[in-house]
């Protein structure tokens, strides 16, 4: 169904080949896991097999790939497009229009379809995938999950022979993730031919057929599933684990722990929403806190409201037994958001990182001409304390380019990186403010084993010198190499005043 | 741009949360175009005061339908500001040139009616129409597709760019910029980089993206698009498009009672 035979591809004005002699086929019926580091050449597989690499980037294409029997190189993209659908890693970005019912229906519009056909077709999309409520919906307003169902509803609709998965586990939360898995084992049993490519392995087996490993634009593994429980592989060519214990049930509950950040009273409820937040307080330990929920829990909600990026409705906060308001927590904390793109200004990686050095000093200044608390920070390129420890974290430009492997980008524009090694940078940003408090959401989804380790050993070592994480993720493997405990939502109102004295003592 | 219309919708819920809404809201898309094109066609060739105000009375009437008097009235008292200001400086002209005749507060009046009017129609459009509305009205027009897909790409864009932009300006929050009038002041081209760098980027990748979507949706397989729904007006739109056209009609007969002399900046 979909082969690739010695296929060797350049792009314009690259000097060296991004893949080479890659032959790969993936028969109807069967799912196949293409995996390795990052830029081993994956994402290329993945625009070679939609026909994306040569029509869209052009480059120069040497070998076959053929979908269908039919080569690539010489069928129009539209007619690509129809033999094998591609689902990517965010599905907004392949969201033409900006209602559910709409995007189904776009793709066969757009072939002239007649108009009966075509919303039979949406129909018959949303009836399979359990979102007929959802069509009036606008696609910003649904989770990731939704999100997946709908690009994969709207390919599926056209009725490909072939779909091809690029990183479809990147944004998805456990349960999400086991429903794709399903949704995977369905289209087999379909005769659909499954190319998946992604960094997470565990929930893929059983699922997939064949395993492929790939690390400087070659195939240099091959083979079932089982490859994959070979720590030497693994570690070798930068994988995460093949099997995770999942450790959102097993953590113990952080609230009480400890008094370095205690809310109080806190209520939000989203414009025209329920009211997410009702009255609920919490004390936080120093170490790593994984911010566990369901979808729409209110995770990042949590994380937006302690950061003042959303306003409470009420509620107090402290740090370290100082009130301080949430707009004023930034100035001890940092706040790594999901989107890298909008998180990059300057002109090369190393200015980026002294830059939010510099914006720390300032912030560090602030605050201690506020006098919420005293404060040494010193200024750019010297290094200074956090926490309560005393320990010393990395704070030069150097000591961040270092720890988090990359020092050899120093002078890249950081628009220019790649999303994992973005990823890095805004992560090593927020902790070039040495912060008391540091809330990650998602920093390792699009990250192979070797970076999310990296990410990993960072955030604890943050947490080691005092520092107070929350992470807010989905990536089981993630939380479980890094937290010590979790923060489950939706809060009741667990802890009073009389349980925790150190609230006792701000109300 | 809000929801709108309700022949657009998928699903009973859809419509019924649709008709719900005020009055503008269930106008078609096509229809709020249409009066503010003939909104836009009234004040350039009208330039009598009084058929202005009647068109500023009926567009204000129809905008207030919205039922967003306290933006209107900002808006609007946006304008008298201008007005006052512009009043001001024609009158310290006139003094600092007496050669300058001063010129009659009334003809001053006409560029600020003619703003105030399609200030009126434009809002009522923006404010009560979905994004997805004036795609599906695009789509409706069956326009070639060298036509329709800029245009649609651009409707598609502000979404994105509007979401772009509060993205931007929270990251700053978190990195410990205050972008304020005096940074902006003291810091020019740090401002200029901060705001700009990574909007220029997120554009140029969200045309990629966009352009991929296209690729991979069958972009090229047909020469024209073809809508699987009929969008209707109904007859509360054609009402709306007959009582603007006869506004409109008065206008003009006001404007020639006084003696036409239309067009022009006064």
């Amino acid at each position: 169904m979909l082969r690739l035979t010695d296929v060797t591809y350049t792009y314009p004005h690259a000097t060296e080949p991004a893949v080479r002699g890659l032959s790969l086929r993936v028969r109807p019926g069967e799912a196949v896991l293409c995996t390795g580091p990052s830029g081993c050449g994956k994402s290329t597989l993945v625009r070679l097999a939609n026909g994306l690499c040569p029509h869209y980037y052009r480059g120069r294409l040497e070998g076959s790939v053929t979908v269908d029997g039919r080569r690539t190189a010489e069928t129009p993209l539209h007619e690509l497009a129809r033999l094998a659908g591609t689902l990517f890693q965010d599905p907004e970005n392949q969201f033409f229009a900006l209602t559910v019912g709409d995007e189904i229906a776009f793709a066969h519009e757009w072939r002239g379809s007649e108009p009966a056909r075509t919303l039979a077709a949406v129909q018959e999309a949303a009836r399979r995938f359990g979102i007929g409520h959802l069509l009036d919906q606008s696609i910003h307003d649904l989770s990731e999950g939704q999100k997946q169902k709908v690009a994969l509803a709207s390919i599926l609709s056209l009725g490909p022979r072939a779909v091809v998965l690029d990183e479809p586990t990147a944004n998805l939360d456990p349960e999400a993730t086991l429903a794709l898995a399903e949704e995977i084992r369905a289209l087999k049993a379909a005769g659909m031919a499954v190319l998946v490519v992604d960094h997470r392995l565990y929930w893929l087996e059983g699922v997939v057929d064949r395993v492929v490993v790939m690390a400087e634009g070659r195939i240099v593994e091959e083979g079932d599933f089982s490859i994959l429980h070979d720590d030497a592989l693994r570690q070798a060519r930068g994988l995460r684990a093949a099997r995770v214990a999942d450790p959102r049930t097993a953590l113990p509950e952080a609230s009480g722990r400890g008094d370095a950040l205690c809310v109080a009273d806190l209520r939000y409820a989203h414009k025209h929403g329920p009211e997410l937040f009702h009255g609920a307080s919490f004390l936080l330990p120093r170490g790593v806190i994984g911010v566990l929920g369901d979808n729409g829990a209110g995770k990042t909600t949590l994380a937006r409201l302690l950061t003042g990026l959303h306003r409470m409705h009420s509620g107090r906060l402290h740090l370290h037994g100082v009130p301080v308001r949430p707009d004023r927590l930034l100035r001890h904390g940092s706040i790594v958001l999901q989107n890298t793109d909008h998180q990059l200004h300057m002109k090369s990686v190393r200015e980026e990182i002294a830059a939010s050095i510099a914006a720390g000093a300032a912030g560090a200044a602030g605050r201690a001409g506020n006098g919420t608390r005293p404060d040494s920070r010193p200024a750019t390129g010297q290094t200074c304390q956090t926490g309560q420890t005393g320990q010393t974290g990395p704070s030069t430009e150097d000591d961040l380019l270092r720890l988090f492997n990359l020092a050899h980008l120093a002078d890249r524009h950081p628009q220019s990186l790649s999303g994992g090694e973005k990823q890095r940078l805004v992560i090593a940003c927020g902790m070039a403010k040495q912060p008391e408090v540091l809330i990650l959401d998602e920093p390792t989804s699009g990250l192979d084993g070797h970076n999310m380790r990296l990410v990993a050993d960072a955030v604890r070592a943050a947490a080691a010198r005092g520092a107070v994480v929350l992470l807010v993720s989905h990536d089981l493997e993630l939380l479980s190499i890094t937290c010590d405990a979790a923060l489950r939502l939706p809060l009741r109102c667990p802890h009073t005043t009389k349980e925790n004295p150190q609230c006792s003592t701000i109300s | 741009m809000r929801a709108s219309s309700m022949n657009d919708r998928w699903t009973a819920g859809g419509a019924a949360g649709a008709r719900g809404r005020g009055l503008m809201h269930r106008l078609d898309a096509r229809t709020k175009m249409a009066v503010s094109l003939l909104g836009s066609v009234a004040v350039m060739v009208l330039s009598d005061p009084a058929a202005l105000g009647l068109l500023l009375a009926a567009s204000a009437a129809y905008a207030l339908t919205l039922g967003r008097w306290r933006m209107l009235l900002a808006c609007h008292a946006g304008i008298a500001v201008l007005m006052c200001v512009a009043f001001g400086l024609m009158h310290a002209m006139h003094l600092a040139v007496p050669r300058m005749s001063p010129l009659e507060p009334v003809r001053l009046l006409v560029p600020f009616l003619r703003l105030a009017i399609m200030l009126n129609v434009v809002l009522a459009l923006a404010l009560s129409t979905r994004v997805q509305a004036m795609l599906s009205t695009l789509k409706s027009l069956r326009l070639p597709f060298c036509v329709y897909i800029p245009t649609a790409v651009m409707v598609r864009f502000v979404p994105s760019f509007v979401a772009d932009v509060r993205q931007v300006s929270e990251t700053l929050k978190t990195r410990g910029y205050r972008v304020n009038p005096l940074f902006l002041l003291r810091h020019p081209l740090l401002s200029m980089r901060l705001l700009f760098v990574p909007l220029v980027f997120r554009a140029l990748r969200a045309a990629d993206e966009l352009g991929i979507a296209a690729e991979l949706k069958g972009l090229g397989y047909a020469d024209r698009l073809r809508p699987c729904r009929t969008v209707h007006l109904a007859r509360r739109d054609w009402a709306a498009m007959a009582g603007a056209l006869a506004l409109v009609a008065a206008g003009v007969g006001l404007q020639l009672r006084a003696g036409w002399g239309g067009g022009g900046m006064f």
